[in-house]
């Protein structure tokens, strides 16, 4: 479960598209992704819509479009969330979809990489990608408002927000389009931090790439080697054994702690409640310890392996845990009646960023964001993996969207976490070896799976294609920001300036995880990336 | 009373050890006791398969040719793994797929000091 062969796709003409995926949002309303795979034997680009119910099934619409004609319709006029899942494979496999509301636009790629540069066609190499990268970034800096032209009126001020700013922890930009103090439009423009990792997965052996998506995201890294390995294990026919299922369902639930504790904390940092962010952030160095404690590594786990898990954990480690949640749960709880007690807090966040169950499914919002409209869609319970089937939780839900309701349902959710890892380790066999005898994948079969996890942001999807060879041959990630980033864009609109922050970070924006794109060599091109001996002579000189 | 209280902070400070501590005194201790460690090559037991360097995640395994060994009157290159530390992610996943456990994940820490070899 969390992951399927794709065995019946729905093949359709490209242009009846439109037609057919509003006959399947009646049924299926979620959009999860739209993927698109080349093959460059039969010189085509397909391309594949993954819908779902709330109550997990699936459902893929497949169509072929040739290598020289690659037009079709947008489905945004239908489903708005596809627009930006239409934008970056059109930017990627340069598809030209007619009537996305981006057409024109540049939201992912930078504005100086060349119109005719696809990067994640097959038959790019990555060598000459890095050429293009970097004569892009040795040209003169360009500075672009895009997509703002329509707003040249007086009455309104464009304002940057970001790449760069104090309530963005990472870098992506936000064009305002400001009325006196209110929001009248937001144009996204994300893409700061791309890295090229479905191009590089491409490269690489299956085992090396579980190394790779780990790197995607620094917060929630285990959910990532996690599904890639639901999904390999599926091409493979490999069950891992109970132990090492348990053993995952543990760290990635420590994870969820972690994550979520993290994001509380900054919480305070951005409405000014400085002392909340340190007093949260001390409590989670415990569980951080937990993480080095089980894994060996706080941040990036490498614990997980296709079949089982890398090393076993002992009986003695697994009590410490117990112990030392059962202590974190009674200074989280302490902690939080203080936090939520205090009323600046929570007038400040009580009634902004206000949105509804149909508009965040309209626009594809997943995670806490779509849980705190009352909708319990956690793909935990819809389907089930790792153990979820064998623990007793709930979906921890809200009263309607706001910022006050996603914080809510995330201070639940750490609670919830902490009741599954005490039944996990109550319930975990204690007498078996979850470390597979061989770790090394060889030649995996021809196949193609999507994998659907609960990240501690929300739904996280994947798409594996294998093709009788040691490196995949498409992997495809749609992570949870890049999913909720139009409704954090949508809801700004009608509040003022001083809320941009909170609301943004509402949805626990992950900007690096849904930047993944670009390859920077700072290996071959020494012009762009100066050394420490040179930048000291440079320093002195222009003293 | 407040100068008394004063000179009383020097002398102590004066006499006390300072609350840094030189490098050469942490060299023990100082590795997370669940850490993994950092890889190093057991030469006696390795065969030169590269199976680790085939492996490595961050392609930080380079196989070197160390000399030459004769097989059925035949000459052919002898090659060892070199680790290259800055790129290594310290995962340990080349001692787990080593079949000759020729790779070890060592803890005791290793002070570089300038003009000190790796």
């Amino acid at each position: 479960m969390g992951r399927s062969r794709i065995e019946d796709k729905a093949y359709t003409e490209p242009h009846s598209i439109v037609e057919v995926a509003s006959k399947t949002l009646s049924s299926y309303p979620h959009l999860i992704s739209v993927t698109a795979v080349h093959d460059e034997k039969e010189k085509s680009i397909e391309l594949i819509y993954t819908f779902s119910d709330f109550r997990g099934a699936l459902k893929n619409i497949s169509t072929r479009i040739p290598e020289d004609k690659k037009t079709l319709p947008s489905i945004a006029s239908v489903a708005p969330a596809a627009s930006i899942y239409e934008q970056e494979v059109s930017e990627l496999f340069g598809v030209t979809f007619d009537g996305n509301p981006f057409t024109g636009k540049r939201v992912l790629l930078p504005d100086c990489f060349p119109n005719n540069a696809h990067p994640l066609l097959r038959n790019v190499k990555q060598e000459d990608l890095e050429k293009v990268v970097a004569g892009c970034m040795l040209g003169e800096p360009q500075i672009y408002v895009t997509g703002s032209s329509r707003y040249s009126a007086e009455s309104v001020i464009l304002l940057p927000f970001g790449p760069y700013h104090p309530a963005l922890k990472e870098p992506e930009r936000f064009i305002l389009v400001l009325e006196g103090e209110t929001i009248v439009d937001v144009i996204p423009k994300i893409g700061h931090v791309h890295r090229g990792i479905e191009k590089i997965a491409e490269g690489r052996t299956f085992l090396q790439d579980l190394f790779l998506v780990e790197r995607i995201c620094g917060i929630c890294s285990f959910i990532h080697s996690w599904i890639f390995t639901l999904a390999v294990e599926e091409l493979l026919n490999v069950k891992p054994s109970k132990k090492a299922e348990y053993l995952r369902t543990v760290i990635a639930e420590l994870e969820r702690i972690h994550s979520h504790v993290l994001w509380i904390g900054l919480l305070g940092y951005w409405t000014g409640f400085e002392s909340m962010f340190m007093w949260i952030w001390r409590l989670r160095e415990k569980i951080m310890s937990l993480l080095d404690l089980l894994t060996g590594n706080r941040v990036h786990k490498s614990f997980i392996a296709f079949g089982g898990v890398r090393k076993d954990v002992s009986d003695e480690k697994l009590n410490t845990v117990a112990k030392t949640i059962a202590e974190f749960e009674k200074d989280y709880k302490k902690l939080i009646d203080e936090i939520m007690s205090y009323e600046p807090l929570v007038e400040r966040i009580k009634g902004i960023g206000m949105y509804n169950a149909e508009h965040a499914i309209r626009l594809g919002a997943v995670g806490p964001i779509i849980r705190a409209t009352g909708v319990p869609y956690d793909m935990r319970k819809v389907e089930p993996y790792g153990v979820y089937d064998e623990i007793d939780f709930n979906v921890v839900t809200g009263k309607g969207g706001d910022v006050f309701n996603v914080t809510m349902v995330r201070i639940k959710e750490v609670l919830e976490s902490i009741n599954i890892i005490r039944q996990c380790i109550e319930k975990m066999p204690r007498n078996e070896n979850p470390v597979p005898k061989t770790l090394v994948s060889g030649v995996v079969k021809e196949g193609e799976v999507v994998a659907r996890t609960e990240a501690p942001r929300g739904e996280l999807f994947y798409y594996v294609k294998a093709a009788n060879s040691r490196n995949p041959h498409r992997v495809k990630i749609r992570t949870p920001t890049l999913a909720n980033i139009l409704l954090a864009a949508d809801i700004l609109k009608g509040y003022t300036l001083s809320d941009v922050p909170v609301i943004i970070t509402s949805i626990d924006p992950c900007f690096s995880c849904m930047d993944r794109v670009l390859v920077v060599d700072k290996n071959r091109n020494n012009v762009f990336f100066v050394d420490f001996n040179k930048l000291r002579k440079e320093s002195r000189r222009a003293r | 009373m407040a100068q008394l209280t004063m000179l009383k902070e020097v002398v102590k400070s004066l006499f006390s050890k300072p609350s840094t501590e030189p490098l050469a005194e942490v060299e023990k201790g100082v590795f997370s006791p669940y850490s993994r460690g950092y890889p190093v090559l057991i030469p006696e037991k390795c065969t030169g398969c590269s199976l680790c360097a085939m492996n490595c995640p961050s392609n930080a395994i380079t196989m070197k040719i160390v000399g030459e060994k004769n097989v059925g009157g035949r000459t052919l290159p002898v090659r060892r793994p070199e680790f290259n530390y800055f790129k290594c992610i310290y995962c340990g996943l080349c001692a787990q797929v080593c079949q000759f456990n020729a790779i070890e994940m060592r803890r005791e820490l290793v002070i570089l000091r300038p003009g000190s070899k790796c």
